[in-house]
């Protein structure tokens, strides 16, 4: 049994559609990356997931159906989602927001936090200022921190490349392999196909909402003609 | 010649001659024992002030305090709610005006002053929570100018319901602290006034220690900055803002019947004190709590001030005070 399955999930914005038809799962400990292009869809699949998209389909959490399917209860089955843009709560401090991301766990214990701060030394250096006063990229680092002390099953990954900087974003994914690594499941939605690739497991390509592609990692990384074909590159 | 002197007992009509009493007008507060102007204005004679005694100045800056107080609970409520919900309460003041009549009421239906009060800030509490949930967060997909718009008709609601209920007019209630004066460092201040400063301030630090030390606080301040975020983390951001509502309306409610008094519980008592609560808010932006009660205080201390020092505009002079600073703030912030 999967972790996250999804299966022939519809979604809208309006009426726009934003996902057609789209199945895909993640298993225990699996880094799963969702690749396209800007609008694909892949960010909807994660809202999809966390329950701020309208779907039909089915969206099953260990094999079962969450209802209501809303953030607040998803992230009590151990999903913490990590949004776009840095998803950091910008007026509070570093340490508030490492103490909202363990919220549902009564505040991190000391040991979570020295977790995160070997993981993110740069974090405790700026322990006490204002998340919105980091860089950006230290500001991905802590919205990742802030999953890490939640200690979640599957971490929801959106697009945690933007904006940063390309060194910056390589030493994030390779956080973000560590992360797998201890025994976390990661579905990962990114436009840098080729930081993703090194990363994952398995891929899943989509295409105007659609899964257009889905395999290994390694497939679709010694395959030029089929990256060509779906990624462009 | 001509002469200004504040007396604290009986004018000494004797020396000073023909006596005119100006009632204490401090616009929203005004003591129970007001601190009396008493001056005689011969004709044709150049005005110029009198040295004060150090004991009036001291008393004046406790009497400005207290009214800096009132302002700095409402300044408050109105930071709370708006960095919660991102909604400008217009009805703050309003809302805390029917918890002084709800006080009163109870008081006057024999209950004791302190459970009235401890009962009034609780119903309060309940009904910020309730505005929210019925009224406020229905709109919460709409830009936030649309729900402040909406505590406008709750205010004249508010205003209006008192007045159906209640009449128009002064009413009294039993106020627990005396009307007697208290030597501190040998200044003279009334005790009313230092009861209504213990209060206020006592309440802004409670709300204070919520937002800054507590798991509620903490809940509160990542709502207001990143509502997903937080329903991502795990956080009921509506009920936390409904929370946040409830306790801008216990504050509210301590303000209220600090601002009524022993005699000026009134359905418009209110009505400036919330302007300068706004002005004192909106010069830390409506997002910062520190600055609003500081600016509060300070705009207490100055309307007190000018209202005793300055009568050249017929009481005019403290509400444009109030205005003048919204303003400065309105312009500084570039909003």
């Amino acid at each position: 049994m999967s972790l996250l399955e999804l299966r022939r999930v519809e979604a809208r914005y309006g009426s726009t559609p934003a996902l057609r038809d789209v199945s895909l799962k993640v298993g225990d400990g699996e880094l799963v990356a969702l690749l396209g292009a800007n609008g694909a869809g892949k960010s909807a699949v994660l809202r999809a997931v966390c329950g701020t998209v309208r779907t039909h389909g089915d969206v099953l959490l260990d094999g079962e159906h969450l209802f209501p399917r809303t953030p607040e209860r998803v992230a009590r089955q151990g999903v913490a989602h990590v949004e776009q843009g840095r998803g950091t709560f910008a007026s509070l401090t570093v340490l508030d927001n490492l103490r909202v991301g363990a919220w549902l766990r009564r505040g991190p214990s000391s040991r979570d936090l020295v977790r995160v701060f070997e993981l993110f030394p740069q974090l405790y250096e700026q322990r006490r200022r204002r998340a919105g006063s980091l860089s950006g990229s230290d500001q991905q680092l802590l919205a990742l921190g802030r999953a890490v002390v939640a200690h979640p099953r599957l971490v929801l990954l959106d697009e945690p490349s933007c904006g940063i900087a390309p060194a910056d974003a390589s030493a994030l994914f390779a956080r973000v392999r560590e992360l797998k690594d201890a025994g976390t499941s990661v579905l990962l939605a990114e436009q840098l196909a080729g930081s993703a690739l090194a990363v994952a497991d398995r891929v899943y390509v989509l295409g105007a909402g659609r899964v257009v592609f889905s395999g290994g990692a390694d497939e679709l990384r010694a395959d030029e003609a089929l990256r060509r074909r779906h990624l462009g590159y | 010649m001509h002469l200004w002197a504040y007396a604290d007992g009986a004018p000494d009509t004797a020396r000073l001659g023909r006596v005119e009493l100006a009632r204490s007008n401090r616009y929203g507060l005004r003591s129970p024992r007001p601190i009396r102007l008493v001056r005689r204005i011969p004709a044709h004679t150049p005005i110029h002030i009198k040295p004060l005694a150090v004991d009036s100045v001291a008393a004046q800056l406790v009497a400005g305090l207290a009214l800096g107080g009132v302002y700095a609970l409402l300044a408050l409520a109105l930071v709370l709610v708006h960095r919660s919900s991102g909604v400008v309460n217009i009805a703050q003041g309003g809302m805390a005006m029917l918890s002084a009549f709800v006080c009163a009421t109870l008081v006057s239906h024999g209950w004791a002053f302190w459970p009235a009060f401890g009962a009034t800030v609780l119903l309060s509490f309940a009904g910020g929570a309730a505005v929210h949930a019925t009224l406020v967060r229905p709109l919460r997909h709409g830009p936030a100018l649309a729900a402040t718009v909406l505590t406008v008709g709750l205010l004249l609601a508010c205003n209006g319901f008192a007045t159906w209920v209640w009449g128009p007019d002064r009413r009294r209630f039993a106020w627990p602290f005396s009307s007697g004066q208290v030597t501190i460092a040998g200044a003279a201040v009334g005790r009313s006034d230092l009861a209504v400063v213990g209060l206020t301030l006592g309440a802004a630090a409670l709300a204070w220690l919520l937002l800054a030390r507590s798991r509620l606080g903490l809940a509160l301040r990542a709502s207001a900055a990143n509502a997903l975020g937080a329903r991502y983390a795990g956080i009921h951001v509506g009920a936390t803002v409904a929370v946040g509502w409830g306790f801008a309306a216990g504050l509210g409610a301590v303000a209220g019947v600090a601002a009524a008094g022993p005699d000026r519980l009134a359905p418009t008592m209110l009505g400036t004190a919330f302007l300068f609560a706004l002005a004192a808010a909106a010069v830390g932006g409506l997002d910062s709590a520190g600055v609003a009660v500081a600016a509060a205080l300070g705009l207490g201390v100055t309307v007190e001030l000018v209202r005793v020092h300055v009568d050249a505009l017929a009481g005019g002079v403290p509400a444009a005070v109030g205005l003048g600073v919204l303003l400065a703030a309105v312009a500084a912030r570039r909003w």
